[in-house]
């Protein structure tokens, strides 16, 4: 449990999860500046949590982190989606990351752009955080049903653009 | 591709990005200290103006019967903020609904809980106490987030008062602070508080014809298995910010675009 108003233990919270807040948010919106708005929005609001004077002290910032980071992204494209429609090509600036692996992380994207933002929450919570199916039901408020028909549909449309 | 490849394959082509931990977290810290600091601010503004009000909230829009509330209503806590806004005119509204809404009442629990921070979201109650409404013209439903009692309620506009009728209208309870109606992002806000004998925090919005509402409460229910009415608080506050209730009560995901 981290001491409440602590920036220390925040900032030390926040360098050790970064990375991995990053890797699940680069996943979900496939763009590099989208990616670091969205830890930055997901770190800000763990650490007003954190800060808050009443209720309970925050038993797991890790898994709260992770949950915020998947509920701002699936809220953020919720309040867009009336104008925005799943990347039929690969989105402008993804071909700019300069990392490693460059090709990999393309056809990657390109696979994860098929999918409903949704869609996308599911797979990475499940394949990259690894979580159990009940876990992420919970986290995204739908059914365990739902997240295996959602993780069985990923897989197809994910299979199908990846072996084109 | 099976599930392991994937697995397999996100670690291969995430394993080597590097963010910008020192950036990020610098930028994310600044964001979350202006947050808390505006908070906080705001309820000390809020307090010394009196501009913290009372609710009339979702049982009133729902029972029409001019400031009755059908349950127990509360001040705001001084940590929840209510920001005083610069004075603007709202944007012109229909006078009928303009469009339909798309989300039905049973659904709106699981929508509303993609905006909060992670917390228990029940399914909706549906008994005397709490009836479930769904029908086109007309959404209601109530809840529990992180333990606490929630109402949200969608109403066509055209069978309510407006936002300035309900801030003007007369108290029934005299005790009972006035709600106010401000304009957030050209929409018309009501914004109410009540203390007593329970916390609750309540925001109407008008918005496409509609009138969408939202209260937060401190307690899991309106009363005792016994009748009673003194329910036990589950927390100080209500579990949802007025800046919370009012960016969900505004937002587009209630009506087909």
């Amino acid at each position: 449990m981290i001491d409440p108003v602590s920036h220390d233990a925040f900032e030390e919270f926040a360098r050790a999860r970064t990375p991995h807040l990053f890797r699940a948010a680069w996943l979900l919106c496939g763009h590099r500046a989208e990616a670091e708005d969205l830890v930055q929005e997901t770190l800000a609001k763990v650490y007003v949590r954190m800060h808050r004077r009443l209720g309970p002290a925050l038993e797991n910032p890790a898994a709260y982190a992770q949950v915020t980071l998947t509920r701002t992204f699936i809220s953020s494209r919720r309040r867009r989606s009336s104008t925005e429609m799943p990347y039929a090509d690969l989105p402008e600036g993804a071909a700019a990351d300069p990392a490693e692996r460059t090709t990999l992380r393309l056809d990657l994207d390109d696979a994860l752009t098929a999918l409903s933002p949704m869609d996308r929450a599911v797979v990475v919570l499940r394949y990259l955080d690894d979580l159990p199916v009940d876990e992420v039901a919970r986290i995204l408020g739908v059914s365990p049903g739902a997240v295996k028909n959602r993780s069985m549909r990923a897989l197809a449309r994910m299979r199908e653009r990846t072996t084109r | 591709m099976n599930e392991r490849d994937l697995t397999a394959l996100l670690e291969r082509a995430t394993g080597d990005l590097v963010p910008e931990v020192d950036r990020l977290v610098a930028d994310g810290t600044a964001r979350g200290r202006t947050r808390l600091r505006r908070r906080r601010v705001g309820s000390a503004v809020a307090v010394a103006a009196a501009v913290v009000v009372l609710t009339i909230g979702t049982s009133l829009l729902m029972s029409g019967d001019g400031g009755k509330p059908r349950t127990e209503p509360g001040f705001a806590d001084d940590t929840q903020s209510v920001e005083t806004k610069t004075v603007e005119l709202p944007r012109p509204q229909p006078k009928e609904p303009d469009r339909p809404t798309t989300v039905s009442a049973r659904e709106a629990p699981t929508i509303i809980g993609t905006f909060l921070p992670p917390g228990p979201i029940s399914e909706p109650l549906e008994n005397a106490d709490f009836p479930l409404v769904d029908t086109a013209d007309e959404r209601l439903v109530h809840f529990r987030y992180d333990g606490t009692l929630t109402t949200f309620t969608i109403a066509r506009a055209d069978s309510l008062a407006t936002c300035r009728e309900f801030a003007n209208a007369e108290q029934a309870n005299e005790s009972l602070p006035q709600p106010v109606c401000s304009v957030v992002d050209g929409l018309e806000v009501l914004t109410s508080t009540q203390d007593s004998p329970v916390r609750t925090i309540g925001v109407t919005v008008w918005n496409h014809g509609y009138a969408i509402s939202l209260q937060s409460y401190n307690v899991a229910r309106s009363k005792n298995p016994d009748g009673s009415e003194d329910v036990p608080p589950v927390m100080d506050a209500p579990a949802i910010s007025v800046d919370d209730l009012i960016t969900i009560a505004s937002s587009g995901v209630w009506f087909e675009e």
